[in-house]
């Protein structure tokens, strides 16, 4: 994926009679592998934002154009395919499958492109190795602390080789030394496998590693530096 | 990672979930398995029964109930025999006489569908065509007055042997032939000459049937006719009339299977589906994150069809374990033959097609009732599920 753009994206939900407007008008561009963060208060739309740009969620208005392609004239099964081979996901609350210990979490994704078994293998335990969980290769969800479970998470968004990652505040459930091992983390992604990261956030440490800062409030995106 | 690991996983991690809805499923598969054997069982002997007495007339007392042909109790003068041998197109009659309450003396437990039958010992080999016996045994004697052949049934229940002698109702009698065959009722039968039949049930000079063989131009129906007409206490039934007397039963039969079955499949359905949508619900914010990392909507959906599939498995094959074992219960309680006796036989009380048969449908009814769970499943919406910040 070179390059993910979005012109005038709206995304409004009807709430009773009223209207809330959760993403207004926005103007976004990614086109390197840079480090991306998104801060705002609780509510000013960081995660609806993330959840378009990642085409979780379809806008109310405006366009999304991965590679200059307008994503509403794809169909929803090339939306996944998308999400899958080109996009990782990284949410606060982790969202580990319960049942899977964390290998077969990171397989997940490889065993949906139908990888073959060895091979998967191999590189859930090579991914899980790099966030430092040799370990921890089979120990389920519940056996790991939250920063483990990040680090499964992040390996999972890692499964596919995606050209990006969303992140949705991945140190909001983390105590500070475990947050700035996940930051470290990512951005060790984002140097090493030059894969473009973008992090909703509120984490200062976060924002100062940034390449570009984009701040938002009542559904703008305003660009900081 | 296979997507059937992940389902055992799933099921696994809901151990007294899943356990219960297997339960429900194998509880009503073993039903189905037990009561679906048993009937087909009866069903399937009197069937069997229809292979005697093939293109022959049985005249039977007018007001006896009649089962394939054989009546239940009912007796007729053996002088009918001479009645019919008079008439223009018969070619031979067969006096018989057929109980079904006898009891072996020394064997006490006997209940009544041990059946005696009583029949001129010639004639043995053209009325009971089918009848083989176990080698070193023969066919009693003409008027032998002491000699019987058993039933192979009988004879492992009790340990008979040719040569064995046996005690009924105080007479002696010695066993100089085992039978064996397909045929269920020769196999529980104790036959004898007509006379020492007679003498031992007490009916002297008395039948309870006739077997009459038409000439080959004869119209059976036209004869049997005439024969009810000239002797107005008997009724004459063609192949054709026993078996219209016999299909009512075996179609309620199975009319009443087709009943439970269903009944019983729809429930397991409905068990099923209410398993899969508290699963799905539960599991909402894991098939949110499928989706959000690309997971296909068929995957989702195979995801949960699997494992509601996979209830139907297990619960299928237990139930099929434990309804064949209750067909063989119930069985043995209905016949007061030992259990033992019919592990031998388990796949002809229970056949591997019923089997396979209801082991499917299980899993296709498991499957059917995770549709909607799983239809549910895929219309998951990951940016409402996934929120956490609102």
């Amino acid at each position: 994926m070179r390059e993910i753009k979005t012109v005038d994206l709206t995304k409004t939900y009807k709430v009773g009679s009223s209207v809330i407007t959760a993403v207004d008008k926005v103007n976004f561009e990614v086109n390197e592998a840079k480090f991306i963060t998104i801060i705002g208060p609780s509510g000013s739309g960081k995660t609806t934002l993330l959840n378009l740009i990642g085409l979780n969620d379809h806008p109310t208005s405006g366009k999304i154009f991965i590679d200059n392609v307008d994503s509403s004239l794809l169909p929803n099964h090339e939306h996944r395919k998308i999400r899958l081979l080109r996009m990782g996901f990284v949410f606060q609350t982790f969202n580990l499958l319960p049942t899977l210990n964390a290998i077969e979490n990171v397989e997940l994704p490889m065993a949906l492109v139908g990888k073959p078994q060895k091979e998967q293998r191999e590189k859930a335990v090579r991914l899980l190795e790099t966030v430092g969980l040799e370990k921890r290769l089979h120990h389920r969800p519940k056996e790991l602390s939250i920063g483990e479970m990040q680090r499964v998470a992040i390996a999972r968004a890692l499964a596919n080789d995606p050209e990006i990652i969303i992140a949705d505040e991945p140190t909001g459930e983390l105590d500070s030394k475990t947050a700035q091992e996940i930051i470290s983390l990512l951005f060790e992604v984002n140097r090493k496998e030059k894969t473009a990261v973008i992090v909703a956030t509120h984490d200062e440490k976060i924002v100062k590693l940034a390449d570009t800062i984009y701040t938002i409030q009542d559904g703008k995106l305003r660009l900081e530096g | 990672m296979r997507l059937v690991t992940m389902c055992f996983k799933n099921l696994n991690h809901r151990k007294l979930r899943t356990s219960l809805c297997i339960f429900g499923v194998a509880t009503a598969i073993c039903f189905i398995v037990a009561v679906g054997a048993t009937t087909s069982r009866y069903a399937a002997i009197m069937t069997e029964m229809s292979m005697l007495f093939r293109e022959e007339i049985v005249v039977v007392s007018k007001n006896v109930i009649v089962i394939q042909g054989f009546p239940i109790g009912g007796v007729i003068p053996q002088s009918v025999v001479d009645d019919i041998k008079g008439m223009n197109g018969v070619e031979k009659v067969v006096p018989m006489l057929f109980n079904l309450e006898f009891k072996l003396g020394e064997v006490s437990n006997i209940i009544p569908i041990n059946v005696t039958i009583g029949l001129p010992a010639e004639e043995l080999p053209t009325i009971l065509g089918s009848i083989s016996l176990r080698p070193g045994g023969r066919l009693p004697s003409e008027n032998s007055t002491h000699e019987a052949i058993v039933g192979c049934s009988i004879a492992d229940q009790y340990g008979i042997s040719s040569g064995s002698n046996i005690t009924l109702k105080g007479r002696e009698l010695t066993v100089c032939g085992i039978i064996e065959g397909p045929i269920a009722l020769l196999q529980r039968s104790i036959i004898m000459n007509l006379e020492l039949a007679q003498e031992i049930l007490k009916y002297p000079m008395q039948i309870n049937m006739a077997i009459v063989k038409p000439e080959s131009n004869v119209a059976h129906e036209e004869l049997a006719g005439r024969i009810e007409q000239q002797i107005s206490y008997v009724k004459a039934l063609t192949e054709n009339k026993r078996n219209n007397l016999t299909e009512p039963i075996l179609e309620a039969i199975e009319n009443l299977n087709m009943a439970i079955q269903g009944v019983l499949l729809f429930l397991s359905i409905i068990l099923v589906t209410i398993l899969g949508m508290i699963n799905v619900s539960e599991r909402r914010r894991d098939f949110a994150t499928l989706d959000a990392i690309g997971a296909p909507l068929g995957y989702i959906f195979r995801f949960v069809l699997l494992e509601t599939s996979l209830i139907g498995v297990l619960g299928g094959a237990i139930g099929i374990v434990f309804g064949s074992l209750t067909a063989l219960i119930l069985a043995s309680f209905y016949t007061t033959i030992p259990l033992a006796q019919f592990f031998p036989s388990i796949f002809d009380i229970v056949p591997p097609v019923y089997m396979f048969e209801i082991f499917i449908a299980a899993v296709a009814a498991c499957c059917v009732g995770g549709i909607i769970p799983a239809i549910n499943a895929t219309r998951t919406r990951i940016a409402e599920t996934l929120r956490t910040e609102y």
